[in-house]
């Protein structure tokens, strides 16, 4: 059998509350493949960021397990560092530290993972270069503007050079014109890398646009409801794309497959 | 411009108390108040000329002495307590009502209670330095390692860092604002606990300084002194403060 290069098994994932137990996810089952690019979209409350937390350990299932490249671990066994470094995450939010500078911010996990060296070194400037704020370096991010630390905090989940790069609908704060800008150096990121890419977002053309597989979430509970190839037929990803007919016809496939789910929820 | 501002902020008190100073010299000088209900800012220069050396300064080294004793014990005091507490959930709810309700009281007023446990003592005023100072450097520290937003320790979870780990990279550093908020409100209490002490316990100190020489009438070195305790009160917030801007360089 082809091993999956991540996999969710049956996982649950419930949360307490004051008054009541809520299922957060339910029998979620999962699979990505290496150097797969793909998108987990749904309602608010379907627990897609809920699915990348468990896989980046940040949250524990409270039954099921999760593979990640051979490794596999559940609501007793954590993730030790040499498997959770192949991981990089990125927040809804910059996340930065307020009392590390910019530069120290972005190295942090490097010095968490022991990687020292000029190479390394190197690699952050060249992604400050990257994003234009090498400036900036030395200031601390209370001096900047959201947008700005914004890219910071999504360099700072590739500086380690990770396999597997897990995004919390890193560009909704932004606007259309830099999340368009920045979708198309994601896309060229992933193209040059080859890494395995999980992205949320409740953009769906977004989503068209950039994955190769879109898994399609409902909520309460957060299950997962289709799973869809996009496929267009080796084109070049970019935004050509959107003129494409396939691409109306994938959009509004999910649009109504997202819009009964509501309908379902009102009913 | 940066400079500018620097002046005016110094300015701006200054002429404030130099205002005050004068209508108090006035008003003392054309109704002829008694300097033993209450002197004049000159009388009480001069007291302070006649009296320093003699009498206020020995008595300011003995309270200066005491104070730092006091505040460097209850400083470390206060972080293990805050630290234990901070481990569970459990153990913050049962100690925290316990040092706020240490933080009201008054030590001072214990002295007596104290006396029959430990007789009169230098030790003593330590004593109720700390027992007035370490609670509210705790209950600050605590408030800091508990109020720790979840965004920030979830960065943590997912780079793969334990709780040791996640203490000193996160919890520490995001709590020393509030740490240093006790550590400034801890000194002001320093000093009206040292204060309170000398009054109550006697063998010199500022606080002595002032009740004796009020029984005495000589009310003017009364005030030369409290001008005094005000003074290294003030100095010994500033040292803090100063601290403080050098450790969080991040908040301007």
């Amino acid at each position: 059998m082809n091993m999956a290069y991540i996999s969710l098994n049956n996982v649950n994932k419930k949360f307490l509350t004051r008054r009541s137990e809520i299922y957060a996810l339910k029998n979620i089952n999962m699979s990505f493949n290496k150097g797969e690019f793909i998108s987990l979209v749904g309602p608010s409350g379907c627990g897609k960021s809920t699915v990348i937390r468990l896989l980046d350990d940040i949250l524990k299932p409270t039954s099921g397990e999760i593979t990640v490249d051979g490794f596999t671990y559940n609501n007793n066994v954590s993730i030790p560092k040499d498997v959770i470094k192949k991981m990089g995450f990125i927040f809804q939010v910059p996340n930065l530290y307020p009392w590390l500078t910019i530069r120290e911010n972005l190295m942090l996990p490097l010095k968490i993972y022991k990687m020292k060296g000029t190479e390394y070194e190197q690699y952050a400037s060249s992604l400050l270069d990257y994003v234009g704020l090498a400036d900036y370096a030395d200031s601390y991010p209370s001096e900047i503007s959201g947008g700005m630390q914004q890219r910071i905090g999504v360099i700072r989940g590739m500086i380690h050079k990770p396999e597997i790069f897990m995004m919390d609908e890193p560009f909704g704060a932004l606007d259309e014109d830099t999340r368009e800008n920045l979708n198309l150096e994601l896309l060229e990121i992933w193209k040059r890398t080859h890494m395995t890419i999980i992205f949320i977002t409740h953009n769906i053309e977004e989503a068209v646009l950039m994955s190769e597989r879109i898994y399609v979430m409902s909520s309460h509970p957060g299950m997962v409801k289709s799973e869809l190839v996009i496929d267009f037929g080796g084109r070049e990803r970019n935004l050509d794309l959107i003129s494409d007919r396939k691409f109306a016809g994938y959009c509004t496939d999910i649009e109504n497959m997202i819009g009964t789910l509501r309908l379902d929820e009102i009913k | 411009m940066k400079h500018n501002r620097k002046i005016m902020s110094f300015l701006a008190p200054v002429t404030l108390i130099t205002i005050i100073i004068i209508i108090w010299q006035a008003g003392c000088t054309l109704l002829h108040v008694s300097e033993h209900i209450l002197p004049s800012p000159s009388a009480i220069a001069a007291a302070f000329k006649n009296d320093f050396v003699r009498s206020i300064l020995p008595d300011a080294l003995i309270s200066l002495r005491i104070m730092l004793s006091g505040y460097l014990i209850a400083i470390p005091l206060g972080f293990m307590i805050a630290a234990l507490a901070s481990q569970s959930k459990f153990i913050t709810r049962m100690i925290l009502p316990v040092l706020i309700i240490l933080m009201m009281i008054p030590m001072a007023t214990l002295v007596p209670e104290l006396k029959l446990f430990l007789g009169v003592k230098p030790s003593l005023k330590i004593l109720v330095i700390i027992l007035q100072t370490a609670p509210v450097i705790a209950v600050n520290s605590l408030s800091g390692f508990t109020h720790v937003p979840h965004n920030k320790t979830d960065l943590m979870k997912g780079l793969g860092c334990g709780k040791t780990e996640t203490f000193f990279r996160v919890v520490l550093p995001n709590a020393l604002p509030q740490i240093f908020t006790g550590l400034k409100l801890g000194c002001i209490l320093c000093m009206i606990a040292a204060t309170a002490a000398d009054m109550s316990v006697g063998q010199g100190g500022l606080g002595y300084r002032i009740a004796r020489s009020a029984t005495f009438s000589a009310t003017s070195t009364a005030f030369a002194a409290i001008v005094v305790a005000a003074v290294i009160g003030v100095a010994f917030y500033m040292l803090v403060s100063l601290v403080e801007s050098i450790v969080i360089k991040w908040k301007q």
